[in-house]
């Protein structure tokens, strides 16, 4: 990551774990060592046109047939899928569960299906993503990751570990130190430094006290999640601290580089810093609300971390 | 990176929190606002040292039991989640522990069984009129006479002056600083009490000719400075833990009174407006805590931490400040009311944002540091 390699770490850090874990003989035998070997991705189909932050009301449906299950359905945000050779896919397989999250089940469905497309959308960042659509898949037991109607706690454990794999500190260290490099090493038409200005030491200093944290807190969950302690609460302030973080981090480097940070890296002249910040601060606007919108995660820190009683909902 | 604490430093942890809670009680506090009298409990620092915590990180030899920062950091996040009235950041960080690590046998000997044992407090002079560097004392300076020093001038704020058997303070003198133990009884000195916030008891003290004798000299010109700033990063560091503890005990206190308090038949912290600020508080406190305890554990280890104690400092700064005024809003008029006990945290987290620098200076100190290129990110 610090290098700056486009590494598909949902596969890796949020899907591949849960296999591991939950998966049946099939897919720990066959789909787990395909990830670790590089050879296999994974994306993720939870959003629906009407299921968005209250994914339980999804409608995409797999439906008993024989020995295996008929899915029919349409998913939103399905990032990677053009990539990717599975869809680790939140269906509903039992419509009369008395609460509707206990009727949802996680099927893994290849993409290479005939009954399986794909449409592209564009986001405003210029990123890539996709609504796919499923049509008379047909799936058998192979296919089902854990219990039926049992996919609720296996897309909560996804999430979690997507919510961490969001905060990672190493490449905002290296765009720090870049930054700090680039005003050190830029000389001012009128004399002195980029970096000799206080105003530019003030925005540096506060983007360093708050990339301490991101450090701590991706250290503290992995350390967490090794010693099998880690908390529900503690993840979703990791992710809401990050995400918001990183939109103020971008901003206030990019102040500093002022407009040139808008120059992109197709622009033959007057690019900074390879144009990473213009990339950075121009597609940051997902990480707020993807994994989980930061509303929820902070009615799960409230009612988690603080014991207080939530609405109804 | 190991985040958790071993067993003795839990012992400690709990050792601190049962007494200081059971001991430490709204009715009792309520004796020392608006300066009824000295804020400074007697018995239960009598309590404390009984229980061996006043020496937490005092050498066995001097009667401690003889941990490290770490210990005594756990124990000073427990005397701020219950803000009790005992000079256990001047007296035990910034007076004793340089002691034990700059002062002679003979110093240690003389100062450190009665710190361990309760019998006499110490303290130190931090602070002068717009100068908030203890390294570099400007207003205080200080010349050779018989083997010791004449001092003179004024230190602000200075805790538990009056009570204290030593104050620790520096002076500039050819050639550097020194740092010396100065007998508020002695000849010269004169102690005005000054009326702060949060009703700590607090002095204006002026030097005019004190004679310090070799006895009483800490730190000699060359290393004065050195031992001010090693003092000063470990109260910083103390001051973030005194933070966490009551920002963290404010937070709780508004999440149960939230839950149990009405209005339009459900509990307000049913309102994601309420629940919201508060789970903002959570991050803060957490954010303040991790960046706390890298601080303490790089110091208890003599790391250099000079960055990780001023980020420390900034967050106990802007934590303490945002979470006092969220607990109090949430709260609504029982946060103001003195009947309620949450407003003497707020007043606490004030005295800690701005002790030893406020998170403005700080961020600009760190500022300068990343332009000399100190900085960058591991």
């Amino acid at each position: 990551m610090r290098a700056g390699y486009p590494f598909p770490f949902l596969t890796t850090e949020s899907v591949g774990p849960q296999l591991a874990e939950a998966g049946n003989a099939w897919q720990r035998s066959e789909i787990v060592p395909k990830i670790l070997a590089g050879d296999c991705m994974i994306a993720i189909g939870y959003s629906e046109p009407g299921a968005g932050t209250d994914l339980a009301a999804l409608k995409t449906s797999a439906v008993r047939d024989g020995d295996g299950w008929v899915i029919n359905g349409q998913k939103m945000w399905t990032s990677l899928a053009h990539f990717c050779d599975y869809v680790w896919l939140a269906v509903r397989t039992d419509p009369d569960a008395p609460k509707k999250h206990k009727g949802i089940s996680v099927f893994l469905v290849p993409t290479s299906d005939p009954g399986w497309s794909a449409t592209r959308v564009v986001t405003l960042g210029g990123v890539k993503t996709n609504a796919t659509y499923y049509d008379n898949i047909r799936v058998t037991e192979k296919n089902l990751v854990g219990e039926l109607n049992g996919g609720w706690r296996l897309i909560t454990g996804q999430l979690n570990r997507e919510r961490l794999s969001l905060v990672n500190y190493g490449p905002t260290a290296v765009l720090f130190n870049t930054v700090v490099r680039w005003a050190m090493d830029t000389q001012l038409p009128a004399g002195g430094r980029v970096i000799d200005q206080p105003w530019v030491q003030m925005n540096l200093a506060k983007v360093r006290a708050g990339v301490e944290v991101l450090k701590l807190v991706a250290f503290k969950q992995a350390w967490a999640m090794t010693e099998g302690t880690l908390d529900m609460a503690d993840a979703s302030a990791a992710k809401v601290y990050g995400s918001e973080y990183f939109i103020e981090a971008y901003r206030a480097l990019s102040e500093i580089i002022g407009q040139a940070s808008l120059v992109n890296r197709k622009s033959e002249v007057g690019m900074v810093i390879q144009g990473k910040l213009e990339r950075l601060y121009r597609t940051a606007s997902i990480i707020t609300f993807g994994g989980g919108t930061n509303e929820i995660q902070r009615d799960i820190i409230s009612a988690a971390g603080l014991w207080m009683p939530r609405a109804a909902r | 990176m190991d985040f958790g604490f071993n067993e003795e430093q839990r012992e400690v942890q709990q050792l601190a929190r049962k007494i200081l809670s059971e001991q430490v009680t709204p009715e009792k506090l309520a004796r020392y606002d608006e300066y009824l009298q000295d804020a400074f409990d007697r018995e239960l620092w009598g309590q404390l040292a009984g229980a061996g915590l006043l020496g937490v990180a005092t050498r066995e030899a001097w009667g401690g039991m003889g941990f490290g920062f770490t210990e005594l950091a756990l124990f000073i996040e427990e005397i701020g989640r219950n803000i009790a009235p005992v000079p256990a950041i001047p007296c035990l960080v910034s007076a004793a522990l340089p002691l034990q690590r700059f002062g002679s046998q003979a110093q240690q000997q003389r100062l450190l069984p009665g710190v361990a044992s309760g019998e006499h407090i110490l303290t130190a002079a931090l602070m002068e009129e717009n100068n908030e560097d203890p390294a570099q004392p400007r207003l205080t300076t200080a010349v050779v006479q018989d083997g010791g020093w004449r001092v003179n001038g004024v230190k602000w704020c200075v805790p538990h002056a009056r009570d204290a058997g030593r104050i620790l303070l520096s002076a500039r003198v050819e050639g550097g600083v020194v740092v010396l133990l100065v007998d508020p009884a002695a000849a010269g000195v004169s102690l005005e009490p000054m009326r702060v916030t949060n009703f700590e008891p607090q002095y204006r003290l002026e030097l005019s000719d004190v004679l310090v004798s070799a006895d009483d000299v800490l730190a000699a010109p060359e290393a004065g400075a050195a031992v001010m700033q090693w003092l000063t990063e470990r109260t910083m560091a103390a001051v973030c833990a005194h933070q966490l503890g009551l920002a963290d005990r404010a937070m709780r206190m508004t999440a149960s009174y939230t839950a149990e308090r009405n209005q339009f038949g459900v509990p307000v912290a049913t309102f994601q407006a309420v629940g919201h600020r508060a789970a903002n508080c959570f991050i803060d406190v957490e954010s303040l805590r991790l960046n706390t305890y890298q601080a303490v554990s790089r110091l208890d280890s003599e790391l250099d931490a000079t960055t990780e104690v001023l980020i420390a400092k900034i967050w106990a700064g802007d934590c303490g400040h945002r979470v006092s005024y969220a607990a109090q809003h949430l709260h609504g008029g029982m946060g103001i009311d003195r009947d309620y006990p949450l407003w003497r945290f707020c007043l606490w987290a004030r005295h800690n944002e701005m002790t030893l620098g406020s998170s403005a200076r700080e961020l600009a100190v760190l500022g300068e540091r990343i332009a000399a290129g100190e900085a960058f990110c591991a």
